[in-house]
This record gives C-alpha cells, sequence and structure tokens, in this order.
C-alpha cells in the first residue's frame, strides 16, 4: 500500500481506517518511515528516528486491534516527540553536543501516556538547543521549513512544526517556554497548543524555565490537538507541580458554536509592529469569529509590549543556574548562542532579576484579570512569516540586541499567566509563508480555546494547505 | 545609567567563575546592556503590592 495523502490525513480519519482495518498500523506506520527516508535529508525535521522501535510498536498495536481492543483514539496512529523528551534507548541530546551521546533511561511523562495510549513513536524531533531558539549550528543539520527549504521553520519546536506539516507523522508533542508550540506552528501551517502550565507532566523533560515550561500538541488541526491533549495532559507523580485537575474529553464540545462567546482583540498583538499581511490576515480571522456569533471588542494590555525582555531575565537566569556546571566544564559544546544567552542571565543582577520576576507577575496579572471580562483574548502568532535562515546571530550593537532578542512577540505573555494558547493557519504572506492567529484563555480552559480553533477551523480551510515538499 | 565597558563584563564574569574567549566579549557585552536597558523601564512602573510568584501559582484555587 502506498498512498502518501493519508501521510497528511487527521487522527481521526487514520483512526477510522485503522479501526475498520482497512489499513494497518504497520502500513501506517511504513509510509511515515519511508517518507522520513526521503524528506529527512532534506527538511532535516528528525534528530532520531526509531525505526525498529516504531515498527514492533506498530505490530503490537496492530495484534492488539484486530482483537478489538483499539483503545484510545491515538492507538496505532505515528507521533514524534521534541528532542528534549525521554524515550528509554533513545539519545536524548535537547539538540546540544553536550548530551549528544545520552540515552535516557526512563520515559519521560509524556512518552509514558503516549505509550499507553497506544500511539507509535517515530522518534524525536529537531529542536533549537536546549530549547534556547537562535541556535546558530544545529547538532544534526539546520532545520528547514517545509513550505520554502530556505526559510526556518521557527524555534524552538523547530522538527515538531516542520515534521507534521511536511507529513512525517501526524503529530508531534512540541514544548513551549515562550512560543516555541506556536511560533513554529505558525511558520509551518500547523495547530499548535500549549495548555495551562502544569496541565502536562514536566518529568523527564530538559527544563529552560521551572514556572513556563510547558508540553503541548502540534497537529493538523484543533480536532486533532484536543485528541492529543486528552492523552497528555493529567497528574504524574513524577512531577509534583503536575495538577491534579480532572482532564476533560476535549473533542466532545468542538461544535463549531460561538454564540454568546465574548472575544477581546489584544490591540498589542496586533499593531503596526506586526506586518501588514499579517495584520490583515488576522483581522480576516477575528471577522470569522464575529460572523460565527461571537461578540468582539478591542482590548488594550500594554504591559504585552514588555514581555519578552521580562521573558529572557527570568528565563536566562533560570537557564543559567540549570546549565551552571555544565557550561563551565564544556563551554564549547554549547552552541554559540546558547551559551552566550546563559551567560547574561548568569551576569544579571540579582535584583535585576527579581524586578523582572515582579514584572513577569504584573504581566500575567494583566492578562488573567483581561480573561475575566473576555472568554478569549486573540492577536497575531508571529510579527510575520517565517524568516530566511540566518548565519550568526546578527548582533553587532546593543541596538541589534534590543530589537532582534529584547523586542515585542506576545506570545511570551501567555506563558506569563500560565494561560492555554493555541496558534492555527490563517492565511500566507505573498512570500508565499503561513501565518498565525493566536487565542489564548482562562487557566485550564484549554476548551473553550479549542471551541474557537475549531468553529475557525470549520469555517476555513487554512489549516487543509500543505507545503511544496515531496 | 552608562552601559558597561568589555572589560567590566570580563571582570563580572571572572566573579561568576567563566572564562570566554575575547572573540565573545563585545557581543556578550551587547546583549547584557541591552538587556539592563529594556529591565530598567520597569523602574518607572508601579509594582507596590507585586510579589515575585508566578501568577499561575497564586491563583492555585483553579488547580483543584
Amino acid at each position: 500500500m502506498r498512498d502518501d495523502n493519508m501521510a497528511f490525513m487527521s487522527i481521526s480519519e487514520q483512526g477510522a481506517l485503522l479501526a475498520s482495518r482497512k489499513v494497518s498500523p504497520v502500513e501506517l506506520t511504513s509510509l511515515y518511515l519511508d517518507r522520513i527516508d526521503r524528506l529527512n535529508g532534506k527538511l532535516n525535521s528528525f534528530n532520531t528516528v526509531c525505526g525498529e522501535l516504531a515498527l514492533e510498536a506498530a505490530k503490537k498495536a496492530e495484534r492488539e486491534i484486530r482483537r478489538g481492543r483499539r483503545k484510545s483514539p491515538l492507538h496505532g496512529i505515528p507521533v514524534a516527540v521534541k528532542d528534549q523528551m525521554n524515550i528509554v534507548g533513545v539519545p536524548n541530546t535537547g539538540g546540544s553536543r553536550y548530551f549528544k551521546d545520552f540515552v535516557a533511561n526512563a520515559d519521560a511523562g509524556v512518552v509514558a501516556r503516549l505509550k499507553k495510549s497506544g500511539a507509535i513513536l517515530l522518534g524525536t524531533l529537531s529542536s533549537s538547543e536546549f530549547s534556547m531558539g537562535g541556535t546558530t549550528e544545529h547538532l544534526f543539520g539546520t532545520p528547514k521549513n517545509p513550505w520554502d527549504m530556505e526559510r526556518t521553520p521557527g524555534g524552538s519546536s523547530s522538527g515538531a512544526g516542520s515534521s507534521v506539516a511536511a507529513g512525517l507523522c501526524t503529530g508531534a508533542v512540541g514544548e513551549d517556554t515562550g512560543g516555541s508550540i506556536r511560533g513554529p506552528a505558525s511558520m509551518c501551517g500547523i495547530t499548535g497548543l500549549k495548555p495551562t502550565w502544569s496541565r502536562i507532566s514536566r518529568a523527564g523533560v530538559y527544563s529552560l524555565s521551572w514556572a513556563q515550561d510547558c508540553a503541548g500538541p502540534m497537529a493538523r488541526s484543533a480536532v486533532d490537538c484536543a485528541l492529543m491533549l486528552r492523552t497528555l495532559a493529567g497528574h504524574d507523580p513524577n512531577d509534583p507541580t503536575s495538577s491534579k485537575a480532572r482532564v476533560p474529553d476535549y473533542a466532545s464540545g468542538l461544535n463549531g458554536e460561538l454564540r454568546g462567546l465574548k472575544v477581546g482583540v489584544v490591540e498589542e498583538m496586533l499593531d503596526d509592529s506586526y506586518e501588514a499581511e499579517t495584520r490583515k490576515a488576522v483581522e480576516a480571522a477575528i471577522s470569522v469569529l464575529g460572523e460565527l456569533g461571537a461578540s468582539v471588542e478591542r482590548v488594550s494590555l500594554p504591559l504585552i509590549r514588555t514581555a519578552l525582555g521580562v521573558h529572557s531575565a527570568v528565563v536566562d537566569a533560570e537557564a543559567a543556574s540549570y546549565h551552571r556546571g555544565r557550561l563551565m566544564d564544556r563551554y564549547f559544546d554549547y552552541d554559540y548562542n546558547t551559551r552566550l544567552r546563559i551567560l547574561v542571565g548568569a551576569l544579571l543582577p540579582a535584583g535585576m532579576h527579581t524586578l523582572a520576576t515582579r514584572a513577569r507577575a504584573a504581566i500575567g496579572k494583566q492578562v488573567l484579570d483581561a480573561l475575566e471580562k473576555y472568554d478569549v483574548l486573540v492577536g497575531a502568532t508571529s510579527v510575520g512569516g517565517a524568516a530566511k535562515l540566518a548565519t550568526g546571530t546578527g548582533i553587532n550593537s546593543k541596538a541589534d540586541a534590543l530589537s532582534k532578542l529584547y523586542g515585542r512577540p506576545g506570545t511570551t505573555a501567555f506563558n506569563m499567566s500560565g494561560s492555554p494558547a493555541i496558534s492555527v493557519p490563517c492565511g500566507f504572506n505573498p512570500a508565499g509563508m503561513p501565518l498565525g492567529f493566536h487565542i489564548g484563555g482562562r487557566l485550564f480552559d484549554e476548551a473553550t480555546v479549542l471551541r474557537v480553533a475549531h468553529a475557525y477551523q470549520q469555517a476555513t480551510d487554512w489549516h487543509q494547505r500543505r507545503p511544496p515538499v515531496s | 545609567m552608562p552601559d558597561l565597558t568589555p572589560s567590566e563584563v570580563e571582570s563580572l564574569l571572572k566573579l561568576e567563575g567563566y572564562a570566554i574567549p575575547p572573540q565573545e566579549l563585545a557581543e556578550l557585552t551587547h546583549r547584557l546592556n541591552a538587556l539592563m536597558e529594556r529591565l530598567r523601564e520597569f523602574d518607572k512602573l508601579d509594582l507596590y503590592g507585586v510579589e515575585p510568584w508566578p501568577v499561575q501559582l497564586v491563583r492555585s484555587d483553579l488547580h483543584a
């Protein structure tokens, strides 16, 4: 059997084929392994491909499904995780030379849940080094965007974005500390959900910032994200900060209905610092929500303008603590950009760091206060489409650093509030690169965020477009 | 507030226990000065009563 169209099907569509035994998990897994074999050399989406382990798991799933025991919507579905998450017997490099020989001896919480659900793990996906973004030399080759090989897929969950977009897996698990799921989702034209902080276990996942790191699903649609989240979410004794809150059946509430919903359009996530085509596409997306019955108002959250600087101060200082001994021990095993970011965090005066943590609380509170009036807050995910691949950091002055490192993206504000937020495709810029529509919601209310995203995707077809990669 | 010079940044590095190649010092200095400038903007912000806890932890009643 060979039908590349199947590689772009949703979890539900593939699930129906598996349940009716028109396709077997081994056939589906083999299809993806073949596509990875053909395309990964161009895209550098995967860092490690677990072909044998995947086929072994697929055979097991095939036996179980044949006996009529399909145990979850992910049973027999091929997925992959960011190279930041432990899979027993598989390298977890964090995208770093430092851990190039590290092989995990226990599964991360998210991996254990995927295995329990019967999902097939295809391997680990490329990441900026230790999820810090801006890596100048990738350990396994520079990840490329399937919409244009000369452009970045975004980061840090680069491979998760590009692999789903290119039909190398059905869904992926990324990780988001300041926008690392939503950014690549936007730039690769897929759907990516950062859940509420603590909704998903962080056990067995390299840390960037303890109070902001969030694993989450990246897939073709809000429905697929809902199905994956149901599997991934829940308390894990190995992560005492993981929430014990009940995990709803997120997919059951997706009905396309938005009447009575209150939408706040965040002015600071759609002002003239965003490219004109981005603003146009997002305004059109907002109109769709209005047509579907939502009431829409503009809201100003001025502290969002400061979010990225605050984010860097908090996160880089935490990274300086997390990596201190290792960086001192093997400085040149860290990428140039990573080590400079960590050093800035190390040199930041303690008073400034504490000031930043208080500013983080103020920014997060502003978001949550607005969410008492609105069911969701919306805006653009990224300033524009994916940029050309960069060589070096391009920072030759303080002004460069201010604009390139400590400028805008509003996505980080939703890490500071801990809120769930999703990016869905909403159009293309003149260069043919996908654009993302950002929808954030109340703590633990992923259901509403997914409902809005699904209603939008019922009314549009941006999420069904495929990149010209073959 | 004047910017830090590369040699001042080098002294801070020494205090922290790091020694880095001289060719990396200029960019590190730009980055540190830029971030400090960004954070100084918060001196103007009224953070009275704002404590440094992540806000989602403070609202932990929502976790139950």
